[in-house]
């Protein structure tokens, strides 16, 4: 069987994603609430709410405390001399790899949530390909954008 | 010369068509849909007349204001109906100069000229749609002597000599192979099927009640004739369209490039360098596959040079069994492989799976389906299962020292051969279900005009895949 990737994201990337997850779920507690008002403007039948009420909770207990749980716990990667190595997934568990000689750019950034925890994200971008690492805590990021775009403009092809 | 010329008149007559030709979709949804003489309103009925017109006229003013002159080192061309553009191109930054002729160029022995320059990215190039040969053979050399002296003139004429490596000609058989069974049937039969069906609108209404009384006796036949009579002419209409498109096709092998060449009515010129090839694919569509035919298309990458992208036919049919011969002397190391990897027999269930779960669509047809005909719904299950067992069968891959070979199948069987260095990223994914039966989708990506196009193979098996990841990897380790 072959290695895990060595690095794990920045351990703050579990907050990002639960807040992320809970904004999301903002979405099932209007549904529920729309189904609660349904329920008492028109002759639906009180089973309805109480099925959309349930869904809601369950569907966001899984979005803000098992997703977010089980992405950090798969999410590794590895940046070598002549590639760049990722696992991640939730239901498919991906595996890849990016030679140094393909990349054509790599950037970091950050939105509101990323800049409130000190956190970036790394994008990779081939010519026909883009991969991103989500969260790693500043320093990291610009140390991982400096040496992939240096690397990337000093490797020459091996073929 | 050196003074504003305008181009031969053809090239009003050109604009228009060109103009006609990309409103003519348009035109005919408005002539078959629009709103016919029901409206009353008479300009209504004109307006298509008027804008053909419109369009007339605009192509006269275009040619009218074009022109074209050499002033100093520069070619200056001068344009525009309501804008007018001025492009001025330095003598020295010309790449190449060549010429083309649609079959209206040649009935007035005129040329198309396409000026190319280096870099520069869109707009970066003109084109004179339509001058003199001997006007143009006078401006090309005008052009190309810009005034650096000898070397450049010599080097342009060596390059002109060079002969060709290995030449490829589309044998008139082959050809004819090629449009009969191109499977355009599938975009044209449709058209022809909403022609069809507005033909309705030109035919009396009693012409039908007469026309159906007497016909109702032998209905079947004549649906059965009607849909044969269609799908003949959507067949016609695809293969006259393949003949037009790769008519005198020939390829070109020099040392370090790819010429193509094609077209009856319009010649097509296609240039791309060795070193910018991407890959290979090999495809056999349903017609072709059980005749041994296939076809070869090349994936190139655009370079910084004049060169775009592309993803052209690079042998638009040919035998599978002579498939290696010509690939050897067109592009070395891009060969079909002997013997490839298939897919573990715990993959075929998933195959099945996925090709049949499509037909839950037919289910609500159960119930409005006369008691025993539901069996009709067996065919396309049956067909569907067919296909996830031929996409299992060809479900195949290997890696062999620094060539990626990988095969899949939707409709067509295709495979894809590319170098390691290539290939943009590889990557290996499980799902949930995949994991439980140790088996994988393998990925990769190529840059195919100009664009990124993946290629996967579902449902390998996971200890090969990861192999695979290991040929892949660059560690020294």
């Amino acid at each position: 069987m072959r290695k895990e990737p060595s690095q794990k994201i920045a351990p703050k990337a579990l907050s990002v994603w639960r807040i992320s997850g809970a904004l999301n779920s903002l979405l099932f507690l209007a549904a529920s609430i729309g189904s609660v008002v349904l329920v008492t403007l028109t002759d639906l039948p009180i089973w309805v709410p109480v099925v959309v009420i349930v869904l809601s909770v369950l569907l966001s207990y899984i979005m803000i405390q098992v997703v977010p749980k089980i992405r950090y716990r798969i999410w590794r990667y590895e940046v070598r001399e002549y590639e760049i190595e990722l696992k991640f997934g939730l239901f498919i568990i991906r595996r890849v790899l990016i030679p140094m000689v393909r990349v054509q750019h790599v950037d970091t950034k950050q939105g509101p949530l990323l800049r409130h925890y000190n956190l970036s994200s790394v994008t990779i971008s081939t010519a026909a390909t883009i991969h991103e690492i989500p969260a790693l805590d500043n320093e990291t990021a610009d140390q991982v954008r400096d040496f992939i775009s240096n690397m990337a403009r000093v490797t020459e092809e091996d073929v | 010369m050196y003074e504003p010329t305008r181009l031969h008149p053809l090239a009003a007559g050109l604009s228009f068509l060109k103009m006609l030709r990309e409103w003519i979709i348009p035109l005919v949804i408005f002539f078959l849909f629009g709103p016919g003489n029901e409206t009353g309103l008479t300009w209504v009925t004109y307006a298509p007349f008027l804008f053909i017109f419109f369009l007339a006229v605009y192509g006269l003013i275009h040619w009218l204001r074009f022109t074209y002159h050499i002033e100093g080192e520069e070619l200056k061309i001068e344009h525009g109906v309501f804008i007018r553009k001025k492009r001025y191109i330095p003598k020295k930054r010309i790449q190449s100069i060549d010429y083309t002729q649609g079959i209206l160029h040649r009935m007035f022995n005129v040329v198309k000229v396409n000026i190319e320059t280096a870099g520069g990215g869109a707009g970066a190039e003109a084109s004179l749609s339509a001058i003199n040969k001997s006007d143009a053979d006078r401006l090309a050399a005008i052009l190309r002597d810009h005034g650096t002296g000898q070397n450049e003139e010599e080097a342009d004429v060596q390059q002109a000599e060079e002969l060709p490596v290995y030449t490829y000609t589309l044998s008139l058989k082959d050809l004819i192979i090629a449009a009969s069974t191109s499977g355009g049937l599938s975009v044209t039969l449709p058209l022809v099927g909403t022609f069809g069906s507005q033909l309705d609108a030109l035919i009396p209404e009693d012409f039908y009640v007469t026309a159906f009384n007497w016909l109702s006796g032998f209905s079947w036949i004549i649906i059965a004739a009607l849909a044969f009579f269609s799908v003949f002419i959507a067949w016609f209409i695809s293969f006259m369209g393949v003949i037009l498109k790769y008519a005198n096709f020939q390829l070109k092998r020099y040392e370090d490039r790819i010429v193509i060449t094609r077209g009856l009515l319009e010649k097509r010129e296609l240039t791309f360098p060795l070193q910018r090839v991407q890959g290979v694919r090999v495809v056999e569509n349903v017609l072709r596959q059980p005749f041994g035919y296939s076809t070869v298309h090349v994936e190139s990458a655009g370079g910084a040079g004049p060169e775009v992208g592309v993803s052209a036919m690079l042998l638009p049919i040919i035998k599978r069994s002579r498939l290696n011969d010509e690939l050897k002397k067109i592009l070395p190391g891009y060969e079909l492989p002997n013997n490839m990897h298939t897919l573990p027999k715990r993959s075929l269930r998933r195959y099945l799976i996925r090709a049949v779960l499509p037909s839950v669509i037919l289910i609500p047809a159960f119930w409005w389906l006369p008691s025993n005909l539901w069996i009709l719904l067996l065919l396309p299950i049956a067909v569907l299962a067919l296909f996830g067992v031929l996409r299992f069968k060809d479900g195949q891959w290997l890696v062999e020292d620094k060539t990626f070979y990988v095969q899949s199948r939707l409709i067509s069987r295709s495979l894809l051969i590319t170098e390691k260095r290539r290939m943009q990223d590889f990557e290996v994914m499980e799902s949930f279900f995949q994991r439980r039966k140790r088996l994988a989708t393998i990925k990769t990506a190529i840059l195919s005009a100009g664009v990124g196009r993946n290629f996967n193979l579902k449902d390998v098996d996971l200890k090969d895949s990861l192999e695979a990841f290991r040929w892949y990897t660059r560690e020294s380790k």
